[in-house]
């Protein structure tokens, strides 16, 4: 017996030694299956794939601070959040909430693009697939750059080389401090990345959640609109719309639907959405009047967009493109049909400006509509102009449009009334540039806004 | 049923493959003291060195049963000399043994590290150590809630969540609780698969000396739990336990819930201010409590229809309807014995708990323990253990009923006066679900006492531990040991929500289509829903040891080393089946991809997908060293190394390897001449230094996604950033240097230990702020902390009289302060500092302990308004935006102090006459504090969550003189309420002492066993959570609970005990 245990022993530890030493594979087990170094190309298009923060988070705070609705002083006063109060107010400063905010969450989009795109670097990915995930990660981070920029800095105009832009981050890096740019490399970051997407991206996406050539002329173009470049908004608004530029007949939907919009519908390109916030919530944001005053009884938009207020005395936004009460902020072939008219006709070819309008009109009101005869180039971009605001209601595209226009000299002055006192925002007021949140300028010393 | 009799059938199959025992001989006899010729109880009489013991009974009877022909008894007792005595067998009388008064050492106590066992003697590190007898005086079901009002150094917190901690807290961001070690090895499973009748004693280990041995997971300290086990040479026996509890019901007034006549006062306020009309008019319909729905449909504020509803309580309704007395049996029987070659041990536990909700848990354990000497110099061992639970879910209480806003109204009516449920608002206007659906739709409301009847929660647990061990003495000084421990734990869950329950309706409403052409369709099939999950642990443990011992001269030398790997695998699935038809047990298939219409809005939703899968691997890699030597039995040097590595993701190999170590030198004083006394019998002086680690296998040094399952829009896997690179990644190190004084003296009537130490944490895991411009949020988590702690573990065990009456004490008495001595906070804004009375969250404020109670400076309310004044700048201010900005620093806040107690520990006092004990367990906790939590009127109005002090508001001027409660006002403020419910007026002290337990028993060994030493038999009564004595708060508050939850009620138990 005893001379049989010794072996057993040996081999006991012989066996323990044994693993001990083949150990380094033992230990390269992943301790969470589902947890990956990203590595491969697939690994970041699910980075971007993911749509509860790439597409679902855009903000809000340019809408809140519009003026196409209005809040009774006991919807002001029941906001949960002295915040937004503030901001429906146009105050100078503290408008957002610390650590979390639109600021935050618009710059996570941009880690993740901007991880994806270190990501390709580091992997040396070539190829179709890995052009693609390159080009959309570029738009992703294009596009926030815009928002931010919309929001968070002046209308682009001659001053924009000394003017402040925003924060321009290129890498995942996230020891490197923030830095503002000018407004002026602001934008040329954003074209660069565009231009760029251009010619990595297929024509059409799989889903309109990921970006596609298609979007990044549109995004080009709406970049261009908003610096003012109207020839070359004109000619990215062209190409888009040979790629897509499909419309729907609203005549076909029902007005009476509580949401009569789908989701993903025939003329979205891009889908992101803003989570209505706290001033827009579907039962509080009430339908300033004077918007109001341009949908003429014809007009289809007006019930497929609006319903009363419970108390009757005022119209509500239903919803559009999201099929819900979040606002739709992606592009839809609409607003390019827009920028191409309005493009047409302040280069003057007058009559191509006429036609976009018109077909896009034919197929938003009832079948008494007329094609508009206009041959005054002022009255027809007012007339664009005014469809525009109809058109692209709560898509977050007012504030900056309110800050491009008063730019052309259109002199849109904003006044509020909260319980009998009047807020006022003059044109090319320094407040069309919001405040960055106050922790961020403690923590990283950048420049805050001038006031 | 069916598991007691599944186990019942295995157990008779193993009790029919018993060995028994060879040729044995009785001895017996009684003890007497040799003065008062009094007959002695509880004296330990032994046969050999590993031979069989027993103990006198209360009548100093003793019966024994040895092997051979001849044996070497050694009788011993606190507070008598220890007698040896030879005997030759067989004995014709029964023997009478006089025991000599007068000092003795110690009581042995052995010490369980998990390597190795050794005596307190030969130990240069802090151990606590509780006894069986002691561990026994409470009844529960599981093991761990008896060790706080115990056992010495341990500090249990319920309110925060920190749970269970030894010696306070050694870590920031780390996981805090301390390592449980069940026989040898870490235990990965439920720990309340251990039935409490199997435990034989619990060591506590606490400085690094002590715990190194555990390396990485040891900073924490590590409890050692040993179970019982049969030994060689040991008469059969049967030992048997059985208990029955009950409880009060729980005190559902203790919650500061608000009035219900207050709460509708203030929806009445907040209705004439308008704050409802954006709800009422709202698409989503969102539900509106029964008031405000009377108040939108013009009733006016003071018609009786809202009076009526003033005076009822919906808590009267829960304790009526719902709430019962709980009632807990819990039986265990073991057999155990040995012959010279083998020794088994073999129990059965089946505990029934149905609690005050009428849940019910069962839970059996089937234990097999077998040693057989295969050679003189070869034993093997194995064990199986096995538990079986199965926990069902009861009916809805307090706390699970949600509603309108989220909380449950003050005023709702559970129940009709006959006694017939009622529904109550749950997610919509009742107005509206009244109406809607033409008939097509199923009922739409929500009936409380009604709906558990429909959904059925059960998780059976089962969990299968085997232990396999051999041991090798080749020669004198070498022992080699191969262990091995395999466990599997299989948990399955299955959550049935009926056809009729209110989940279900609400979801195949809310998924109902209504075509064009008017044509019903259901999305969702009508069926019940059904989730179930599965998940499977399996754990292997293999280790081999070799013990090497040798004493030459004065010296001698114990030292052991070793390796062990470990691998820990989970696998885990979930899946849900949709419209079940509970008859047939059929299911539908439902479209996971088409973005329906919901039924209210129209907006649209997927059908919620709730299949998953996982899997989880944790792998170690040890290699440990130990050794002690000893000079003529009084110096003693010990060491101890470590190195562990595991599989942390995204480390370097290199850098997985974590070197810990210890050292400690022991000097036995009361071996030396100059303290040679009577009244000395043991004293030792202890100092040890080492350290010891903190793994926490979640953290990753690269930047890793996590992959969800298939995006809905691309139909392929998408993925989130989980964790962001960290490529200085660390395991976090704990250093503790300790001084103690292990003493007994007066013939052992007095002893204990005391202990000093400091313990040092680096390496911690800490939170840096970051410019979150850098897209991932504002913080992130990296080893950028150090923090040290300190204090000391008094235990002192006396016994106070021996006379008829005798009467021990236990006293256990901690003190531990922790402090942070780096932690990175470029914002110093106070706001990220002042916690709040729902959460206890971390303040990791330099200089001050990991859990602080920070405040704002309270100015008082404002005579003329009720406003909550704080302090702006040095001056008294109402801007609750500024008070809550950044221009507000950590600096200006009030410290109160640390979170956790300072002193807490516990003292027992036993007396003893004619073999009835009574038992009284205080513990005490003092030195910390605690936010009361009070009104946060914007929370009232947002989520429905009200608090009794709004009855204490400031209403008019002069109420300032005597309540802190701001006035309400509207529009509503958050700002404000923040800042009320962050300064020093909603602070409390939460010093207390706590009856925690009275047990009281009676040993009617003498008459049930007719004198045979052998058979004890005893009744025993125990109160738990008898209550506290005295609180330091003047709001009736319990600390250990907070405002939030119940304290856990007044338990009674009987039960009786025995062995034959």
């Amino acid at each position: 017996m005893k001379k049989l245990t010794i072996p057993i022993f040996k081999c006991c530890f012989f066996g323990v030694l044994l693993t001990l030493s083949s150990c380094e594979k033992f230990l390269d087990e992943k301790p969470n299956v589902k947890y990956a170094v990203p590595s491969q190309v697939s690994d970041l298009q699910a980075l971007l794939d993911y749509y509860p923060t790439m597409n679902n988070r855009d903000a809000g705070s340019g809408e809140i601070s519009a003026d196409d609705y209005f809040l009774t002083d006991g919807d002001w006063e029941g906001l949960a959040n002295t915040f937004f109060q503030d901001m429906y107010t146009w105050q100078p400063d503290n408008l957002f909430l610390p650590s979390s905010n639109e600021w935050s969450k618009l710059y996570e989009v941009v880690f993740v693009a901007n991880t994806v795109l270190d990501g390709l670097e580091k992997i040396s990915a070539q190829g179709n697939n890995a052009d693609n995930v390159r080009g959309q990660a570029l738009v992703f981070r294009a596009e926030s750059f815009l928002r931010l920029a919309e929001i968070w800095t002046l209308a682009y105009d001659e001053n924009a080389t000394s003017n402040l832009g925003i924060p321009l981050r290129l890498t995942a890096n996230f020891n490197e401090l923030s830095k503002r740019s000018t407004l002026e490399q602001t934008y040329k970051q954003i074209i660069q990345d565009l231009q760029m997407a251009v010619a990595l991206l297929p024509n059409i996406s799989l889903t309109p959640l990921r970006p596609s050539k298609a979007a990044a002329y549109g995004y080009l173009s709406r970049t261009y609109f908003f610096m003012r470049d109207y020839s070359h908004a004109l000619s990215y608004a062209d190409s888009c719309m040979q790629l897509k530029a499909d419309l729907m007949d609203y005549n076909s939907l029902d007005p009476s639907a509580t949401y009569p919009f789908s989701k993903l519908n025939e003329e979205v390109i891009m889908e992101c959405y803003i989570p209505a916030p706290g001033p827009l919530g579907p039962s509080r944001a009430r339908i300033s009047p004077d918007l109001l005053a341009l949908y003429d009884e014809h007009d289809l938009r007006k019930r497929l967009f609006f319903k009363a207020s419970p108390d009757g005395e005022a119209q509500l936004f239903k919803g559009s493109y999201e099929g819900g009460a979040t606002l739709f902020s992606g592009l839809a072939t609409d607003e390019l049909m827009l920028i191409h008219a309005e493009g047409c006709v302040r280069l003057g070819r007058m009559e191509d400006g006429l036609h976009d309008l018109n077909e896009l009109l034919k197929n938003r009101y009832d079948d008494t509509f007329k094609p508009l005869e206009l041959t005054d180039k002022d009255a027809l971009l007012r007339r664009i102009w005014q469809e525009r605001r109809k058109e692209l209601v709560f898509r977050g595209l007012r504030w900056p449009d309110i800050k491009r226009l008063n730019k052309e000299g259109n002199n849109i002055m904003l006044s509020r009334t909260v319980k009998g006192e009047v807020y006022r925002l003059e044109p090319n007021d320094l407040r069309y540039a919001l405040p960055l949140p106050e922790d961020i300028i403690a923590l990283s010393g950048m420049e805050q806004n001038p006031r | 049923m069916k598991i007691l009799f599944y186990g019942l059938t295995v157990f008779c199959v193993w009790l029919a493959g018993l060995t028994v025992c060879n040729a044995q001989y009785k001895i017996w006899g009684k003890v007497l003291s040799r003065s008062k010729k009094e007959l002695l109880s509880n004296v330990t009489v032994k046969i050999s060195k590993d031979g069989p013991v027993t103990r006198t009974n209360y009548k100093g009877e003793f019966n024994l049963i040895a092997q051979s022909d001849s044996a070497l008894l050694t009788l011993s007792h606190v507070g008598y000399q220890t007698k040896e005595l030879s005997v030759k067998l067989p004995l014709t009388n029964a023997l009478v043994v006089l025991l000599e008064e007068g000092s003795n050492r110690l009581q042995e106590v052995t010490i369980s590290t998990g390597y190795q066992t050794l005596s307190r003697e030969r130990a240069t590190g802090a151990f606590s150590h509780v006894d069986e007898k002691l561990f026994n005086q409470q009844v529960s079901t599981d093991v761990l809630s008896r060790l706080a009002p115990i056992a010495n150094g341990l500090s249990d917190d319920k309110r925060t969540g920190i749970g269970l901690t030894v010696r306070g807290l050694s870590t920031i961001q780390g996981i805090k609780g301390p390592l449980i070690v069940v026989d040898n090895f870490p235990y990965e499973g439920d720990i309340n698969n251990i039935n409490p009748n199997d435990v034989r004693d619990i060591t506590i280990l606490k400085d690094a000396a002590a715990a190194s041995i555990w390396g990485a997971k040891a900073g924490n300290g590590v409890i050692v739990i040993t179970t019982k086990k049969g030994g060689f040479n040991h008469l059969n026996r049967v030992t048997f336990n059985s208990n029955f509890s009950t409880a009060e019901k729980s005190d559902l007034f203790y919650l500061k819930q608000m009035k219900p006549a207050d709460y509708i006062d203030y929806e009445i306020g907040l209705y004439g201010n308008g704050y409802y009309d954006a709800m009422i008019g709202n698409p989503n319909q969102p539900a509106l409590t029964p008031v405000v729905e009377l108040l939108a449909g013009g009733v006016n504020p003071d018609a009786a229809e809202i009076g009526a509803l003033k005076n009822h309580d919906v808590r009267n309704d829960f304790l009526s309807a719902v709430y019962s007395r709980p009632f807990n049996q819990q039986y265990a029987l073991a057999f155990d014995g040995g012959s010279e070659r083998s020794s088994y041990y073999l129990s059965a536990g089946y505990d029934h708990n149905v609690d005050e909700l009428h849940a019910k848990t069962q839970r059996l354990n089937l234990r097999y323990n077998y040693s057989y000497r295969i050679l003189k110099n070869l034993d093997l061992s194995s064990s199986l253990y096995f538990t079986k639970t199965q926990a069902n879910s009861g009916k809805e209480g307090y706390n699970s009923v949600t509603s309108a806003y989220g909380n449950l109204y003050p005023y709702a009516r559970l129940a009709d006066t006959e006694g017939q449920p009622l529904s109550i608002v749950k997610d919509y206007r009742m107005a509206y679900i009244d109406t809607v659906g033409q008939g097509k739709l199923l009922d739409w409301k929500y009936y409380p006492l009604d709906n558990y009847k429909h959904v059925r929660n059960t998780e059976s647990t089962s969990d299968v531990l085997l232990n396999t061990g051999l041991v090798y003495r080749p020669t004198k000084n070498i022992t080699l040991q191969v262990l091995h421990q395999y466990e599997q734990q299989t948990v399955k869950g299955t959550l049935e929500q009926g056809r009729d329950s209110y989940y279900t309706r609400d979801l195949i409403n809310l998924f109902t289509q209504v075509n064009t052409g008017g044509e019903w369709n259901y999305a969702i099939p009508v069926g019940g829903i059904y989730d179930f999950s599965d998940s499977k642990l399996s754990v292997n443990n293999l280790r081999g040891q070799l013990n090497y011992q040798k004493e030459w001269g004065s010296n001698s030398l114990y030292a052991l080393g070793g390796a062990e790997i470990r691998d820990a695998r989970t696998i885990s699935t979930t899946f849900r089946q949709y419209g079940v038809n509970e008859e047939v047990l059929s299911s539908a298939l439902v479209d996971y991809t088409t973005y329906f219409p919901t039924f209210i809005t129209g907006s649209g939703r997927y059908i919620p997908n709730m299949d998953g899968l996982g899997k989880f691997t944790n792998r170690f890699v040890s290699l440990f060293a130990n050794a002690a030597y000893t000079y003529r039995g009084k110096y003693t040097l010990s060491g101890s190394a470590r190195r562990d590595a595991s599989n942390i993701f995204g480390v370097a190999t290199n850098d997985k390897w974590t070197p810990l170590w210890s050292a400690g030198l022991s000097w036995l004083l009361s071996d030396e001449n100059f303290l040679k006394s009577d009244r000395i019998d043991f004293l030792k002086l202890r100092a040890t230094y080492g350290f010891s680690g903190n793994v926490d296998q979640s953290r990753s040094a690269l930047t890793t996604i996590s992959f969800l399952s298939n995006s809905i829009y691309t139909g392929t896997p998408y993925a989130r950033i989980e964790r962001y690179a960290n490529p200085d990644l660390k395991w976090e190190k704990v250093s503790t240097v300790n001084v103690g004084l292990d003493f007994g003296l007066f013939g052992s009537r007095l002893n204990g230990s005391v202990d000093y130490y400091r313990k040092k944490g680096k390496d911690l895991f800490g939170i840096q702020m970051l410019d979150y411009t850098s897209g991932i949020g504002s913080s992130i988590v990296k080893n950028v902390a150090a923090m040290k702690g300190s204090g000391f573990d008094l235990e002192l065990n006396s016994v106070n009289t021996t006379d008829r009456i005798r009467w021990t004490s236990q006293l256990n008495l901690s003190y531990n302060t922790d402090k942070i001595t780096e932690n990175y906070f470029p914002s110093a804004s106070a706001r990220n500092f002042v916690g709040t009375s729902a959460a206890t969250n971390v303040t990791g404020l330099e200089g001050k302990p990991v859990y602080s109670v920070l405040s704002y400076a309270w100015a008082g309310l404002n005579p003329d308004t009720g406003a909550p004044r704080g302090y702006y700048k040095g001056q008294i201010s109402e801007d609750y935006t500024a008070l809550l900005g950044p221009d507000v620093l950590v600096d200006n806040l009030v410290y109160h102090g640390p979170v956790l107690p300072v002193y807490f520990g516990s003292l027992g006092n036993s007396l003893t006459f004619e073999g009835i004990t009574l038992t009284a367990q205080l513990t005490y906790k003092y030195g910390y504090y605690f936010r009361r939590g009070s009104i946060d009127y914007s929370a009232l109005a947002v989520t429905g969550k009200g608090h009794d002090d709004y009855g204490k508001r400031w209403e008019n001027a002069g109420d300032e003189r005597f309540t802190d409660i701001p006035s309400a006002i509207y529009p509503l403020n958050p700002s404000r309420d923040e800042f009320f419910n962050g300064s020093e007026a909603t602070v409390e002290k939460g010093d207390h002492i706590r009856l925690q337990y009275i047990n009281l028993s009676y040993d009617m060994s003498g008459w049930l066993a007719r004198g045979d030493a052998l058979k004890t038999f005893s009744f025993y009564v125990n109160i738990n959570n008898v209550g506290i004595l005295w609180r330091a708060n003047k709001q009736g508050i319990d600390p250990d609970y907070g405002t939030y939850q119940i304290p856990s009620p007044r338990t009674y138990a009987i039960g009786f005990r025995g062995t034959f």
